[in-house]
């Protein structure tokens, strides 16, 4: 989120708005958007997971925790930025999804272990590709 | 083409504010990009 923090109105001008759903309580979500300095991104909650299980996400301890590379991304991640203590569930994985207002999936990510998820580069792209 | 499935569409997502909001709302205007974070952290 941080990364995508600055190509937020670039994703806007091409025409797709962006979202982020996570599985913390409407309060966290708010504290998440302050933290990450994202008050234009408009960011859900989802404690049921209710999404994220329609979505075919896994919830996994093997895959959040205990996974090789959850570690080796972790730590690459917190030489960047500086995380904070897990708010929601701590077992499930996310992913992206780009969705055409008639209800087409133009494009589907599953995360599969903890610090896996797409590039910048290719959100960017997918996105693009998107409005064409 | 690959439609979002309706369990999907239909599940029901909360705003900051604690007001409901079903997924299917975030693409009815324009194209979405929805990033699932595994947490708030």
């Amino acid at each position: 989120v941080a990364e995508l923090r600055p190509h937020v109105p670039e994703l806007r001008t091409i025409g797709v708005e962006p979202y982020v759903i996570g599985s913390g309580s409407p309060a966290q979500a708010q504290q998440f958007q302050q933290k990450m300095k994202v008050e234009t991104l408009p960011v859900l909650s989802d404690q049921r997971l209710e999404s994220y299980r329609a979505a075919g996400f896994k919830r996994s301890a093997v895959a959040t925790m205990l996974h090789p590379s959850t570690w080796a991304r972790g730590l690459k991640i917190a030489l960047k930025y500086r995380q904070g203590r897990t708010l929601g569930d701590p077992w499930q994985l996310g992913g992206a999804m780009i969705v055409r207002p008639d209800g087409e999936l133009r494009w589907r990510f599953v995360s599969a272990a903890g610090g896996h998820h797409p590039s910048l580069a290719q959100l960017l792209d997918e996105a693009r590709r998107a409005v064409t | 083409m690959t439609r979002v499935d309706d369990t999907l569409a239909m599940a029901e997502l909360r705003d900051g504010d604690g007001h409901p909001r079903r997924v299917a709302e975030l693409w009815q205007k324009r194209p979405a990009l929805l990033l699932w974070v595994r947490h708030f952290g």
